[in-house]
């Protein structure tokens, strides 16, 4: 016989399990708010809201199109949002960052388990939380004021001149502020992230393994090789999930990025990321019929990018297995 | 026996599919030292667990049978009425860290709404540290944290905490196993005063056949998750009637 | 067999020189703003920090005295919704683990803390802004808590579960019911914990730009206008300043800049001090 539960404890589970229900509810209206305003404006540009490269503000509004047939060119007539620009932003900045907030993260990983000393090892731990936790407007004041200025100067003209034939640096770089230094900055926001993933999973090679490789006789660089490749999924989930963090970020790219419709193989040219479009355009939006509506689908895209990222990365991280 | 104090008939308990106890039937007296003793997995610890419902507390439990405590079953109170008629001593001392050792004593007290004023309060702790053979060792520094004291201390210290409930009845599950002899001694002395002065029943497991047999008045042999005998402590410890007893008590197992 | 070695030695050299040049950029930042902007706090001296700030033309820029009272207001209305709502529910994951709730809400909170602050913003906006048509410091507010539940949850749920499990079994065998049990003992015994859980929560609302663009949205002729009218924010000055034309405007933008730069730090360190757990 099972003795029946208090009402004591009854009324202490409603009491938690309210809280817990209204946080869960808070997400759901997130996803159906996005969703909600985003609509009306495939109601009438479709999905070439997200595959037109025109971004034209206009008090006329967009004339409608097929919305299930994504076009590449908007009508002549009439306003048009077109995101494409935005997303390539977000895209090439995000990448530029991982690629080398990769590079930072493995090298200050390895510096920190394999050849700092314990004291140098507890002093870098303590910056890496310090650039975690920094407000990331001050990243950005930083990146206009300092960093844009320097790659201008010292990277990008100097790339551009001599290897300006790739197209990846073909134009000519017109300021600091451009997709590239917008992934530069961002790789140093997103490495501290990186590193506690890896950092932790590194850390929980069991010590026999390790004590295996030495006895081989392995040198640092082989035994070090070793170890990654047993977290290799661990790597990919950081470089997932730290994809899903520069993507995502706004006040610090916003400032660094340029802020102009462009979409190209240049890497130095000025161009809008998502979360930048809809700082930067917000208080247009106000004006125009559809243009917030348009900027929703943007934030729209940007969190079903976000959520996918973020759940291919965790399903990762759990695969790490010894 | 006139009254038992506890009366257990065919108790089951069963842990995510694994059976503990398998059919317990067992009275233990009032106003005695009862120990309930039998090798490591006989099933000791959860039985003690099950007289105070704090067995329930483990995930995928399944307890039939019947336990009549002071003549009521337990399974039909109202399950904090039921570990209010108990105070109980673990194994490991666990004195709560974020409170003195004053208010340690005292939440035994408040939950039970013991003491109906700050005087009241203070005579109770007082008259627990002085039954657990701690006050001396305490009386001048009662706002110290618990850590600050040894591990036999710190079980006293526990066993005060217990009494300032004033429960009718005392658990104590093998709480020597993890310190000295000179505490142990002092414990045990603790637990013979108490009966003698106060009538409170007491129920000890111990996988330590002298210690049951210097303490106890009374015991209970379990092995297997089975009773296997029981029975006053002179007639058991001189002339066993099952050979499990009897090698038990030997220290064969 | 050398040439093993000799790649060991160069991957050594590489290796210590990233990591350093990966920690460079937070150094050079904390000395940046403070060279661009401890100059504006100290030649404005206090007035810096109790003014509005002045029109773009005026002779002195004024003062920052809006961002931080909106930041003051904000940051403590959110941490009082966020951290009750947080800590339950935590409350409850740890109480019921196996209950489907709780899965729900480990996703939930894992979900939140990745999305873009932007985003939570937005929904701000839609819920509170849109309908009653204004910017309200409330809304700013009902932001911030959304992006601090999160990391409240998280924490907390990490603290509550440290606590030995010997503890809890003591407080029921005392007689103490569920209710007392949670609040007496296992939050009390939790409690460093929890307090550092909050501590960084507050750390990342105080420093958040984006969920306030369009909730608080920025105010700049009046301190505070109380819950119902736009603020400003110690971040949403600097981001909105920094960017007009106005030399003034730009000076209170790094004035407020490094302000925020030594507020970051405090509150750092002190999040630090309070890792030395209970002992147990």
């Amino acid at each position: 016989m099972a003795p029946r539960r208090p009402l004591h404890d009854i009324i202490v589970f409603y009491s938690l399990a309210l809280p817990a229900s209204l946080i869960i509810l808070i997400l759901l209206l997130l996803l159906l708010s996005q969703l909600g305003v985003a609509i009306p404006v495939f109601g009438v540009q479709g999905l070439s809201t997200y595959t037109t490269t025109v971004w034209r503000p206009m008090y006329e509004p967009p004339q409608p199109t097929t919305i299930w047939l994504p076009m590449l060119e908007p009508p002549q007539r009439g306003a048009w949002y077109g995101l494409l620009p935005a997303i390539w932003g977000t895209l090439v900045s995000a990448i530029t960052a991982i690629i080398l907030g990769l590079t930072f993260t493995i090298a200050l990983v390895v510096f920190m388990e394999e050849i700092a000393p314990r004291r140098v090892r507890e002093v870098f731990s303590t910056i890496v939380d310090l650039m975690a936790g920094l407000p990331t407007v001050l990243y950005g004041v930083w990146g206009l004021a300092f960093l844009g200025p320097l790659l201008h100067r010292y990277i990008m003209d100097p790339v551009h001149s001599y290897l300006g034939i790739i197209p990846l640096f073909s134009c000519e770089p017109l300021s600091g502020a451009t997709v590239f230094t917008a992934g530069v900055l961002l790789s140093i926001m997103i490495t501290p992230f990186m590193v506690a993933l890896v950092q932790e999973s590194y850390r929980s090679i069991p010590f026999t393994l390790k004590e295996a490789a030495w006895s081989l006789g392995m040198t640092r660089f082989e035994y070090v090789r070793l170890n990654l490749s047993m977290i290799l999924p661990s790597i990919a989930s950081a470089i997932l999930l730290g994809f899903g963090r520069a993507s995502s970020e706004t006040a610090a790219v916003t400032l660094v990025v340029g802020n102009a419709v462009n979409i190209g193989f240049c890497i130095f040219a000025p161009a809008y990321t998502i979360s930048s479009l809809i700082a930067n355009q917000f208080t247009e939006s106000q004006d125009f019929p559809y243009m917030l509506n348009a900027l929703f689908a943007g934030g729209l895209i940007l969190l079903v990018i976000g959520l996918v990222v973020n759940s291919i990365g965790i399903i990762l991280l759990r695969r790490v297995r010894f | 026996m006139i009254s038992p104090a506890i009366e257990v008939k065919g108790l089951r308990v069963r842990i995510s599919g694994k059976d503990i106890l398998k059919g317990v039937d067992l009275r233990v007296p009032e106003a005695t030292i009862t120990a309930i003793m039998g090798p490591s997995g006989s099933g000791k610890t959860t039985f003690l667990k099950v007289l105070n419902r704090l067995i329930e507390l483990v995930d995928g439990v399944e307890v039939s049978g019947e336990v009549k405590v002071y003549g009521s079953n337990i399974f039909d109170m109202d399950v904090y009425k039921v570990r209010r008629l108990f105070g109980m001593v673990f194994q490991t001392p666990n004195p709560f860290p974020h409170l003195s050792i004053y208010d340690n004593v005292a939440i035994g007290a408040k939950v039970n709404n013991v003491a109906r004023s700050r005087k009241e309060l203070d005579e109770i702790v007082r008259w627990a540290l002085e039954k657990a053979m701690l006050w001396d060792e305490v009386k001048n520094r009662l706002h110290d944290p618990p850590w600050r004291l040894s591990g036999g201390q710190q079980q006293r210290l526990c066993l005060a905490r217990a009494l300032a409930m004033k429960p009718r009845m005392l658990l104590l599950d093998e709480p020597t196993a993890n310190i000295d002899p000179v505490n142990t001694a002092q414990l045990e002395d603790a637990l013979r005063a108490l009966r003698r002065d106060e009538n409170i029943t007491v129920a000890i497991v111990t996988h330590m056949p002298h210690q049951a047999i210097r303490v106890s008045d009374y015991i209970v042999m379990f092995y297997d998750g089975r009773v296997v005998e029981e029975g006053p402590t002179g007639e058991i410890a001189i002339s066993p009637r099952e050979d499990i007893t009897r090698r038990f008590l030997r220290g064969e197992m | 067999m050398d040439g093993r070695f000799l790649v060991d030695r160069v991957f050594t050299v590489i290796v210590v020189v990233v990591a350093i040049i990966a920690i460079l950029p937070i150094f050079h930042i904390i000395a940046y703003i403070t060279w661009r902007g401890l100059p504006i706090v100290l030649d404005n001296g206090l007035s810096f920090f109790t003014d509005v700030p002045a029109a773009v033309v005026a002779e002195k820029p004024g003062g920052i005295a809006p961002a931080l009272a909106g930041t003051a207001f904000m940051t403590i209305t959110a941490t009082l919704i966020a951290v009750p709502l947080a800590t339950l529910a935590a409350i409850f994951s740890v109480e019921y683990p196996n209950h489907v709730l709780t899965k729900a809400v480990r996703v939930t909170s894992r979900s939140l803390l990745e999305v873009a602050t932007i985003l939570i913003g937005m929904l701000i906006f839609v819920l509170l802004v849109l309908p009653t048509g204004r910017f309200t410091a409330l809304a700013g507010s009902l932001a911030l808590a959304i992006v601090m539940i999160p990391y409240v949850y998280t924490y907390a749920e990490l603290a509550l579960l440290s606590v030995p499990k010997t503890y809890i079994e003591a407080a029921y065998a005392l007689g103490m019911k569920k209710a007392q049990v949670i609040f007496y003992v296992t939050v009390r015994v939790a409690r460093r914990g929890l307090a550092r859980g909050i501590a960084i929560a507050v750390t990342k609302a105080m420093g958040e730009t984006a969920p306030l663009l369009f909730t608080a949205f920025g105010a700049r002729s009046v301190i505070f206008g109380g819950p119902l009218e736009p603020a400003d924010a110690l971040p949403l000055m600097v981001f909105q300043f920094i960017q007009t034309g106005y030399d003034n405007w730009r000076a209170l933008a790094w004035g407020g800049a490094f302000t925020l730069l030594v507020l970051y730090l405090s509150f750092f360190i002190l999040a630090r001090l309070l890792v030395k757990e209970v002992r147990y």
